[in-house]
């Protein structure tokens, strides 16, 4: 049963795959710049590959793998691609899209891979007329199946956000003015208007939001199966699963989770008789954690394999041609070569982790979501993968604080709690700066009037939010705390990305939109400007 | 049929300005709008419209007219990097323009010296000046090319 929601997953997944091939490939004929072309097509057959045997279609499995074997001739230049290649390329996506139709109708179907093709002629096209756009399964919690569901278009349901977001604000005016009618009958009606149209709120924006139990399933059967393949034993434990997270980030985010996990396995953990002589349990420790921190979703994967060889990457890269020289590399800049298009430091070519497509793959993707990958590493105490990404047009639960004219929203995930501040309660110094006793504590008061460059002294009364920050603890001062609201983060346009302060922006409850604030960055930007000054 | 193409017209201060109707989203009333701490020059702030979040940008004082028309107006653009709204003093009509109506702008005026003014729109003694609003922002604000593609 597990088994086959995985591949109806992977089928539906991986109808966009074939489309974006048969879309490169297409491509490829007027392609000004072939190579990067070609190296697109490679990583969508590489990934229908991977994803294939890890739900087991391994017919399909074997023949991408075939396909990607005939396509390496090409992508290393050392043969031209002719029309009569891009042909056969265009017939091989074919008979992979003629297989996912069989596939869908019976999951256990056998499709031949040599004799089928040319067979399937109007079923085709009828299957693929109603394969539409991007779209979400709605399901109730993350426990429903696949019953009682419906598949909806992702564009509908941001047009639905975005109109019950109209709503709410016009039922914020409404009841103003019903107030000022002062007729109680109105009132009543207003009130339990505005009751369900919060609930039709929270509802609406809860369609986005998808759990992440699907993709951990997935992840979880291909560590599976990929120890087996080289022969390693692995705990893999999955922290957060219950998470939700937003639909285009988990879409868009699994094809990169898939390749990391595998590659841990391949390249990161050692086989079990090299671990014993290290000294680790037989088993290799691997621990993949959803959370939301700070505003931005993290996802972390961490091995206690051997680590990445700084020497090797960089010999690696030489002889890539990547680089011409080691020396002067800083560790971060010397990992970050791992994400460079063709490296692999594996010397030979592995069934399992492939030929070196996939860590720029990861890049490109979680960049493509203006997120960032980071990587810290020991050698042979193992390796860290950090991922953070925005949470975009995720809800976050926000404080809602005034200053001078505007109000500002603050995330709940920075704030560790609120104290009343007095200008007396302070400690103040040229050299130490603003400090607040707390609890016998020293941290240091900045004013958001003062972070956001009002250069005027004024008052120190007002509300001292603590921060939650995972580099320095501070308190940023308020005029005062306006209140709190589920706030759907919008991102701010492109010319106000530089802005890095803010995390984006959201309407409040009278309609007029307030900037996010990241308090660790504005503090950061601060202690900067200090030092700049000295 | 003759070759001819839209523009929006606008009055910023005592200049009558245009741009092409298709960058045009909507023209809509001056909204409430909610400033950003030390933003980019002439970038007012940010408005919710229907639901979006728009950056606004004041066209009067960026051209140097200094006006705060009666009833300023915003039009929305569509711009490549998303939409932004522009402050003018007033929309004025739709024109169309035959191509034998627009013309170079002259050499060695004013108007020369801003690379944003692409054509002088001339109708009897009307003058209009084309405007290419990628231009006028981009002074001020810069837009890096990894934000602009997500």
């Amino acid at each position: 049963m597990e088994d086959n929601e995985i591949k109806i997953c992977f089928l539906e997944e991986g109808e966009q795959v074939i489309e974006e091939m048969e879309t490169l490939l297409l491509d490829l004929e007027q392609a000004s710049d072939k190579k990067e072309t070609f190296d697109g097509i490679f990583r969508t057959v590489h990934n229908v590959k991977g994803s294939a045997r890890a739900v087991g279609f391994d017919a399909l499995g074997a023949f991408c793998h075939e396909l990607e074997t005939y396509l390496l001739v090409y992508k290393n230049g050392e043969q031209e691609v002719t029309r009569e290649v891009i042909n056969r390329l265009l017939k091989s996506r074919d008979i992979i899209a003629a297989a996912f139709n069989v596939y869908k109708k019976d999951l256990n179907a056998v499709f031949d891979f040599n004799a089928d093709f040319g067979a399937e002629g109007s079923g085709d096209e009828e299957a693929s007329a109603d394969a539409g756009g991007p779209g979400l399964v709605v399901g109730k919690k993350a426990t429903s199946s696949n019953d009682g569901s419906v598949r909806v278009n992702l564009q509908r349901v941001d047009k639905l956000i975005n109109a019950v977001g109209e709503l709410v604000v016009l039922d914020s005016v409404l009841r103003q003015q019903s107030i000022k009618a002062m007729e109680q009958t109105i009132l009543k009606t207003v009130e339990q208007a505005s009751k369900i149209i919060r609930e039709v709120q929270d509802l609406s924006m809860s369609l986005r939001m998808v759990p992440v139990k699907p993709l951990v399933q997935k992840l979880q059967r291909i560590s599976r199966d990929t120890s087996t393949a080289v022969e390693k034993s692995v705990d893999f434990r999955v922290v957060g699963e219950d998470l939700e997270i937003d639909k285009t980030i988990l879409d868009s985010i699994s094809d990169p989770l898939v390749h990391i996990v595998r590659n841990a396995i391949d390249h990161g953990i050692e086989a079990p008789e090299e671990r014993v002589v290290q000294g680790k349990p037989v088993a290799g420790f691997l621990e993949l954690s959803f959370s939301q921190e700070g505003g931005k979703l993290v996802i972390r994967l961490r091995d206690d394999g051997k680590g990445l060889d700084q020497q090797r990457i960089v010999a690696k890269a030489i002889e890539k041609e990547l680089i011409k020289t080691g020396e002067g590399m800083s560790e971060q800049q010397i990992f970050d070569l791992i994400f460079a298009p063709g490296f692999s430091t594996k010397a030979a070519v592995t069934e399992v982790s492939g030929r070196g497509v996939g860590m720029d793959v990861v890049r490109t993707s979680v960049e493509a979501l203006s997120g960032q990958i980071d990587i810290t590493s020991k050698l042979h105490k193992g390796t860290e993968f950090t991922i953070s990404l925005p949470l975009t047009v995720a809800i976050i639960e926000g404080m809602v604080v005034k200053t001078t004219k505007e109000n500002f929203i603050i995330p709940f995930t920075q704030v560790s709690e609120t104290v009343k501040i007095t200008d007396d309660g302070l400690k103040k110094g040229s050299e130490s700066g603003t400090l607040l006793n707390l609890r016998g504590r020293y941290l240091p008061v900045y004013s958001l009037r003062e972070l956001l460059g009002d250069k005027k002294a004024e008052k120190k009364n007002g509300i001292g939010i603590i921060a939650k920050s995972s580099r320095v603890d501070f308190i940023v001062l308020v005029d005062d705390v306006v209140g709190q609201q589920q706030i759907v983060v919008k991102p701010l346009g492109a010319e106000l990305a530089g802005y890095k302060r803010f995390i984006g922006s959201g309407v409040l409850g009278d309609g007029k939109p307030a900037l996010i604030l990241d308090l660790a960055q504005l503090a950061d930007e601060e202690l900067k400007r200090v030092k700049d000054v000295e | 049929m003759k070759d001819s193409q839209k523009f929006l017209s606008f009055i910023v201060g005592s200049e009558s300005f245009a741009v092409p109707l298709l960058k045009v989203r909507e023209v809509i009333g001056m909204p409430e709008v909610t400033a950003i701490p030390q933003a980019p020059a002439h970038v007012v702030g940010i408005i919710n419209l229907r639901g979006q979040i728009i950056t606004i940008f004041d066209l009067r004082s960026r051209l140097g007219s200094g006006t705060k028309g009666e009833q300023p107006t915003v039009i929305i653009c569509e711009m490549p990097f998303g939409q932004m709204g522009m402050i003018v003093d007033m929309v004025s009509s739709v024109l169309s323009a035959e191509s034998e109506q627009i013309s170079e702008v002259p050499p060695g005026s004013r108007a020369a010296n801003h690379d944003f003014i692409t054509n002088i729109y001339s109708q009897e003694d009307e003058l209009i000046l084309m405007l290419d609003v990628e231009k006028v922002i981009g002074r001020d604000i810069k837009v890096t090319q990894a934000t602009s593609a997500a």
